[in-house]
């Protein structure tokens, strides 16, 4: 069932109206009722894989109970490395256990041996990096004793599994999503209506922008050797806007949807597109996963406490790792390796908290200075994004290959006109609103409802009118 | 909540009230056919419907409307052209049109690649290709059991004539569960080519298949085809030659996996089968 969906338009209601008419006053039957929700949102995916999600929260849930009751040390050290084990054994026979087997193959016949490794014909769980995460996170937070076993099945398996951030996050934290599980939600209007411009200014940017670009960029990679070195330009930038209007856009439905329930989940996007480097980008892109990343690795790893070269060293594993989280494919490793590359300046030279507050904060226009390094950071990512969009690392030098010659400066092929204005209309309204939770969170607050009302409307007719075919959401697949 | 709900409701039915004026305004002269993504597909369907003095027509994919435009008028060949997205089943309603609007014809070319065969009304855009123009009251008469079974496979297909949606591109979130056991010929095919078979023996007029232009890359796949699957079929007749006269053009002359960027380049390879 995706977001966009009529299927989402009929379920959410439902669960609205009983959740608030229901089984209000009642905060275990509200509990409840997320859950079956939930579960029933999951299951409309593959039913078979509730399952899996069902023992996963089973498993994190009785470890950590375990852990917290363990008598020794050893006991509780026990139970934490087979949850861990058990977590990231499932993900890796479903996500990771193909690549393995095919990158040895390849490797052991590169040096003249032949080995057949039997492969898995399984579909990738939706969602299971992301619950996966959840799981970890609350049994690494008992381990460390920086939290206390949740007792109550039922708010633990809403931890898990409340449907707005399965499939593709927030990754959130018990420390901030279990408490507010267990606590009474009372609706507050202001909160619901920021809920809802939050649900419709995701929509705008999944299905107007990110479903329009998928059109062309799915056209000039499937057939790349057909296009100009100007297409391919195109391409590589309507990708970098297609994955964030998708994936941003994404992230804005879930966080609406969740505060309309009455629930706040972790802002996961900070308008990254605006950074002036590519540490301020990473503060600012997918930031559950980035601060997950620093929090249960980084930091464990020593993070930059034991000098220059063991930051070095972090930083690398980090942006591997957060590659390889994406997919298993080495163009997603080289995705990773490429940002750990764009970062290491200011790592090395311990910029990297230059940039801290939003750009041109209270001002209308930025610096030239400002504007600059945010096109050349926007530059260094669009390159990158040409290795997570390409099927193979061959197709990805292919393409680049294709992007550098003397067609660069013949006219793109096939670009449609509305598409653009909508990705101008995109940037226009973020840089407006940068300093806001979301675009649209105040821009329009001051004018007369009328207009207000025109200006929500607009948004409307635009999904509407302009949405493009519509395509599978990226990050579920991870 | 009860001021919440209530701001919510009137900016709702505001909304809806101004989306159904809207597609009524379109539904008004057909005007949303001229809008749609499948405006082709609703071209065709009025051309079909109209008198034309030619004795010639053809039906066929959007490869063969590259070189067959049906948009323009021609009096020796009318091209009703559209896409594969219609099935066969579509293409059979077409010819039928064309017949009841009193056309008489000695020829019928159908021009498709391979692969438009292998529809079997279980696409992503079945329902606004072949739902919306076609499964309505009027053409149901015409559509076997297998079409009625594969369409109610699709949900929401009982509200494609509802005027909100009809006149739009929404179409619902489809994944087909359809086991393909067959490499290009589909149930739906196969029955549509029998019919076609029997419409043009009993009006007296020759059906041909002739082979839309293949990308280069296709040749492999197409060459690798058992025909055992013409002969269980039933349709060797129809198809014999079909295969062998495909012509193959090299990869860069393509868009995408089909189609070409200058069709009239590639317009001389029909000469000696359509004329």
């Amino acid at each position: 069932m995706l977001f966009n969906s009529l299927d989402f338009a009929l379920f959410f209601p439902v669960v609205f109206a009983l959740y608030w008419f229901v089984a209000k006053d009642h905060l275990k039957w509200q509990n409840l009722l997320l859950l079956v929700a939930s579960y029933f949102f999951y299951a409309c995916w593959d039913w078979r894989f509730l399952f899996l999600l069902m023992f996963s929260t089973v498993l994190d849930y009785y470890t950590g109970l375990q852990m917290y009751d363990a008598k020794s040390q050893r006991m509780k050290r026990f139970w934490f490395w087979l949850s861990v084990g058990i977590n990231l054994g499932f993900l890796g026979i479903f996500k990771y256990y193909n690549f393995f087997a095919e990158s040895l193959a390849a490797s052991l016949s590169a040096v003249g041996f032949h080995a057949d490794f039997w492969t898995l014909q399984v579909i990738l769980p939706v969602g299971i990096s992301f619950y996966t995460f959840h799981g970890l996170s609350y049994v690494i937070d008992i381990y460390k004793d920086r939290i206390k076993p949740e007792r109550n099945f039922v708010d633990y398996s809403v931890f898990v599994s409340f449907f707005p951030l399965l499939v593709a996050g927030p990754i959130e934290r018990a420390t901030h999503l279990l408490p507010q599980i267990q606590s009474k939600r009372v609706f507050d209007r202001n909160n619901a209506v920021d809920g809802l411009k939050q649900v419709l200014w995701g929509l705008f940017k999944k299905v107007v922008i990110a479903d329009n670009c998928a059109e062309y960029v799915n056209m000039v990679f499937a057939n790349s050797e057909n296009y100009s070195a100007s297409t391919h330009a195109v391409a590589a930038i309507f990708f970098a806007f297609q994955i964030y209007g998708d994936f941003s856009g994404y992230s804005d439905i879930a966080l609406g949807t969740a505060r309309l329930l009455g629930i706040d989940l972790l802002r996961n996007f900070s308008y990254p597109y605006f950074s002036r480097d590519i540490a301020e980008f990473w503060r600012r892109w997918h930031i559950s996963l980035s601060t997950w990343f620093r929090d249960y690795l980084y930091i464990p790893l020593g993070g930059s406490k034991g000098g220059d070269w063991m930051r070095i060293r972090n930083t690398f594993i980090i942006f591997l790792v957060s590659g390889f989280w994406h997919g298993a494919n080495w163009t997603f490793i080289v995705w990773g390796l490429l940002h750990a590359l764009f970062i290491m300046p200011s790592v090395i030279f311990k910029t990297n908290r230059n940039n801290l507050e939003i750009v041109a904060a209270g001002r209308i226009f930025p610096k030239f200075k400002d504007l600059t390094a945010i096109v050349v950071t926007f530059g260094l990512t669009v390159f990158a994004w040409i290795f997570f969009r390409a099927d193979s690392l061959a197709g990805a030098f292919q393409f680049i290959g294709e992007m550098f010659n003397a067609s660069m400066f013949s006219k793109p092929e096939g670009v449609r006109n509305t598409t653009v204005w909508m990705i101008v209309a995109l940037v226009v309204v973020e840089w407006l609103g940068r300093e806001q939770k979301y675009g649209i969170a105040k821009l329009v607050d001051r004018w007369p409802l009328v207009l207000r009302w025109l200006f929500y409307y607009t948004i409307v007719f635009l999904i509407f009118e302009f949405r493009g075919s519509s395509q599978q959401f990226i990050y579920f697949q991870f | 909540m009860k001021s919440f709900l209530i701001k919510l409701t009137v900016f709702v039915l505001i909304g809806a009230a101004a989306f159904h004026l809207k597609s009524y305004l379109l539904l008004r002269n057909d005007k949303y056919q001229r809008k749609v993504s499948a405006r082709e597909v609703y071209h065709v369907i009025g051309k079909s419907q109209q008198k034309n003095p030619s004795r010639k027509v053809l039906i066929g994919d959007s490869v063969a409307r590259q070189f067959f435009n049906s948009e323009s008028e021609n009096d020796t060949l009318n091209s009703l052209a559209s896409n594969q997205a219609i099935s066969l089943a579509g293409q059979y309603i077409l010819l039928d049109n064309y017949l009841k609007a009193g056309n008489v014809i000695d020829t019928c070319y159908a021009v498709f690649i391979p692969s438009s065969f292998q529809n079997n009304l279980q696409q992503l855009f079945t329902y606004n290709y072949f739902v919306k123009p076609f499964y309505k009251d009027q053409y149901k008469p015409l559509l076997t059991e297998t079409v009625k079974n594969q369409v109610e496979k699709i949900p929401y297909h009982g509200v494609a004539q509802y005027f909100g949606v009809l006149t739009n591109n929404w179409a619902p979130e489809f994944v087909s569960d359809d086991q393909q056991d067959y490499a290009f010929f589909s149930p739906v095919s196969v029955e549509y080519i029998h019919k076609m078979s029997a419409l043009a023996k009993a009006k007296h007029f020759k059906l041909i298949f002739v082979p839309a232009v293949c990308n280069e890359n296709q040749r492999k796949n197409i060459e690798s085809f058992d025909k055992t699957e013409l002969a269980k079929n039933h349709i060797e007749q129809e198809f014999a030659g079909y295969f062998d006269h495909i012509q193959y053009v090299d990869s860069k002359e393509f868009v995408d996996d089909m189609h070409l960027h200058a069709p009239e380049k590639f317009i001389h390879l029909y000469q000696n089968q359509i004329r």
